[in-house]
């Protein structure tokens, strides 16, 4: 035997516990900006289902919003990513099932988040 | 009758039968119903993602605008709206409550009973203010 670890690697055995800080962080994190555009958002495209088309691509089309925009859309895809990973690894068996959902659930998200970004930036260009 | 039997005069359904805890058992106290709602609320909100997306979409692509806004002003595209409101501002609320729990804060027990309760008016307080904003 090599030491009180039995020459396991400490890293390898540390890694899942590693894995779940960053889940943890990542979700708070994403919480805590979302806290401050979700309600920004809210009051300011609440009203959005009234509004023309061009008013509304100028609203967004300014760098403050776009940039706001694109902030919200990446920590929602992000945090909904996590939020939906920790019930699917709560309620779906048997496990495979669970970690196949979870890997199409982290790539929806980019997907997601990607075609969210793209819009916001297909916008902004559009306002050239 | 062999050993297994319930007693005379007991049936299997006998309320004086000592039942497993299970969840259909006990009465949900205020704070795991904001907790199951928190869920609920959040999975909902993984739609409504979904559909902000498609309508940030529909926006860039300047094709279907006047469908979406047809389909959001409807009676049940309001109603939908309203509820989807409320239930974000569940969800804010209860998630604003959790980050405060992260940082130690309201641990005490009445607190966490006066949080628990203080969610879904918090939730009907933002989505009033919202409406009255609207105009």
């Amino acid at each position: 035997m090599d030491g009180v670890n039995g020459g396991e690697d400490v890293g390898a055995r540390l890694a899942p516990s590693r894995a779940a800080v960053s889940h943890w962080l990542g979700q708070r994190l994403s919480a805590a900006l979302l806290l401050v555009l979700v309600p920004w958002l809210m009051f300011s495209l609440g009203s959005a289902g009234g509004m023309e088309l061009d008013d509304l691509r100028q609203w967004i089309g300014r760098p403050s919003h776009a940039l706001g925009l694109a902030l919200f859309f990446l920590a929602a895809w992000y945090h909904a990513a996590l939020g939906l990973e920790v019930v699917v690894q709560d309620y779906v068996r048997p496990e495979s099932l669970s970690a196949v959902l979870v890997l199409g659930v982290r790539l929806a998200a980019v997907v997601g988040a990607v075609a969210a970004v793209g819009a916001v930036i297909w916008i902004v260009a559009g306002m050239q | 009758m062999n050993d297994h039997s319930p007693p005379e005069g007991m049936s299997a359904q006998s309320p004086r039968r000592v039942l497993s805890p299970h969840l259909q058992v006990y009465r949900l106290p205020l704070n795991a119903w904001i907790s199951l709602l928190h869920r609920i609320t959040g999975l909902l909100w993984c739609l409504g993602l979904l559909g902000a997306t498609g309508l940030l979409w529909v926006v860039a692509a300047g094709q279907g605008w006047p469908a979406a806004q047809a389909a959001l002003g409807s009676p049940w595209g309001r109603v939908a709206s309203i509820l989807a409101i409320y239930a974000l501002w569940f969800h804010w609320a209860s998630g604003l409550r959790h980050l405060l729990f992260d940082f130690g804060f309201g641990f005490a027990a009445p607190v966490v009973r006066v949080g628990a309760w203080a969610v879904p008016w918090v939730a009907l307080l933002g989505t009033g203010l919202l409406w009255s904003w609207m105009g």
